[in-house]
């Protein structure tokens, strides 16, 4: 005898009932009883249409969790953060400040701020502040007992920090625009191969800090490949930049695309190797290297 | 390999004919559970490295099993493979919190290089970019305060609806959507592992 799913699990083992009933969110955010979670995951084992859906969430999530590893900044001795809709947010703060246990939390609007208590009396604001960060921390501050002198220089720290909050909010809204706004003269660097390496023969490219991308193109040398294997490093820095295969335009360019964010100032080599003949001729393993600096 | 028949039956009749010695079901056995249970095993232990050991182990455990005919329902093999996945988890995740562990106990465990090469990087940076624009194209800031409470915060979906005022069909419609838009975005921009050429950007 077969231990089919009985009725009531056939519509979180079978298509298109799983699409009809969110079958996929329920699982994600844990809202499928227990016997719904057995027969889904059961179900879900061999079936390509569901794991597109449940890996594709994983890469979601993965994804936001890169971009607030992107937008976090160093540890500093006050971090503070902000909710989503503090994105939008241009409305003057208004501060509400609670009192510190072994930390400290302000409110400002919809932002929260949380400051370490243990931090030294000299706490610097925050050099960067994050959106899209964590919870506000505000419940814990409610349950705390407003008291201690350090109040006092957290709001002061509170006022400092939604103000550059807010015009990090403002920087961020602008780029998230600049995403699919067509944009006239991006920043380019076209470049050619020079025979000197020094850095002062290198090109220069110039960033704005509105600057959502850099163009960068090399000038590939005759006799072309039909592609390239290039690589764009950092001097000095041991990770890649940038790694992949490259073909060359009608005008032997070979160019990349850079985020912005990735280009902090400082000297730059990309590296580009023939891979492929053009004319199937055997082809030359020269590597062509060029630098630019990048200036802010 | 795609399946559009019954994964559950398909598995089935992998596993008879391991049962009846065709030593080519295996590879088979393999191919078609492999995916779904290193997903699964991700989900649990969130070490894809450990996951994919973990997920050899299950094909091992399952392999030896049906050879030596001893599972006991054909027709529930996805459930036995989901079960000795499950189990080798906790094990697995008990023995480490025991010896207060992170890495596998063995001595000879090959050092890993935990270094993302350069195209899983360059696959993360254009996630990270398809999220951007995600956000930058929703049409309510509300969807927007949706997904990241949901994905950023880990805020439940219970707490999410109660504070949004939002039903929880209307919650899952949202992550629903921005998957799907998110699939479409990153699916453009597969298979190369590339950072856009200014023929894209055009």
């Amino acid at each position: 005898m077969t231990d089919r799913p009985t009725p009531d699990l056939v519509r979180v083992t079978t298509h298109p009932a799983i699409d009809d009933d969110h079958v996929v969110e329920r699982y994600l955010t844990g809202m499928l009883s227990t016997d719904e979670e057995e027969a889904f995951e059961t179900h879900s084992l061999a079936c390509d249409r569901c794991l597109d859906e449940l890996e594709a969430d994983e890469r979601f999530r993965s994804a936001f969790a890169g971009i607030l590893g992107h937008l976090r900044p160093e540890p500093a001795s006050a971090t503070a953060s902000a909710t989503a809709s503090s994105l939008a947010s241009e409305a003057a703060p208004d501060v509400a400040a609670t009192s510190p246990g072994d930390d400290a939390a302000v409110s400002v609007g919809d932002t929260a701020i949380s400051v370490d208590d243990s931090a030294p009396t000299g706490v610097e604001p925050p050099q960067s502040t994050q959106n899209l960060a964590s919870p506000a921390p505000r419940r814990a501050a409610r349950d705390r007992p407003s008291q201690s002198w350090a109040l006092a220089a957290v709001a002061v720290l509170a006022v400092a920090a939604a103000l550059l909050l807010q015009r990090q909010n403002a920087r961020l809204l602008e780029r998230l625009g600049q995403l699919e706004a067509p944009r006239a003269a991006p920043p380019w660097v076209r470049l050619q191969p020079l025979r000197s390496t020094a850095p002062e023969s290198a090109a220069r490219l110039h960033l704005e800090e509105s600057t959502p991308w850099a163009l960068i193109t090399l000038e590939a040398e005759p006799p072309l490949a039909s592609g390239y294997a290039c690589r764009l490093s950092r001097e000095g820095a041991a990770s890649t930049l940038w790694e992949g295969s490259l073909a060359p335009d009608l005008w032997a360019g070979l160019t990349v695309l850079v985020p912005a964010d990735d280009l902090v100032p400082g000297l730059y080599a990309l590296r580009c190797r023939p891979e492929i003949s053009a004319s199937g001729s055997e082809i030359s393993d020269a590597e062509t290297v060029v630098r630019f600096e990048v200036v802010e | 390999m795609r399946s559009t028949s019954d994964p559950s039956r398909e598995l089935t009749r992998i596993a008879r004919r391991i049962v009846a010695g065709d030593s080519t079901a295996e590879a088979a056995l393999a191919e078609r559970s492999q995916r779904g249970l290193g997903y699964l095993l991700r989900r649990i232990v969130g070490d894809p490295a450990l996951a994919d050991d973990l997920v050899q182990e299950t094909l091992r455990v399952a392999l030896e099993a049906l050879r030596a005919d001893s599972v006991r329902d054909l027709d529930r093999v996805d459930a036995y493979l989901r079960g000795v996945a499950r189990n080798l988890a906790r094990n697995e995740m008990r023995r480490r919190r025991r010896h207060g562990l992170h890495e596998p106990l063995e001595d000879t465990a090959p050092l890993r290089d935990h270094t993302p090469d350069p195209l899983s990087r360059t696959l993360a940076a254009e996630d990270r970019r398809a999220v951007w624009r995600l956000l930058g194209d929703l049409r309510t800031e509300r969807d927007r305060e949706v997904l990241v409470r949901h994905y950023l915060h880990g805020d439940d979906a219970s707490t999410v609806c109660a504070e949004l005022g939002l039903r929880p069909s209307a919650f899952y419609v949202v992550l629903h959507r921005a998957r799907k838009r998110f699939r479409a975005l990153i699916e453009r921009a597969e298979p190369a592992p590339a950072p856009r050429t200014v023929e894209d950007a055009s």
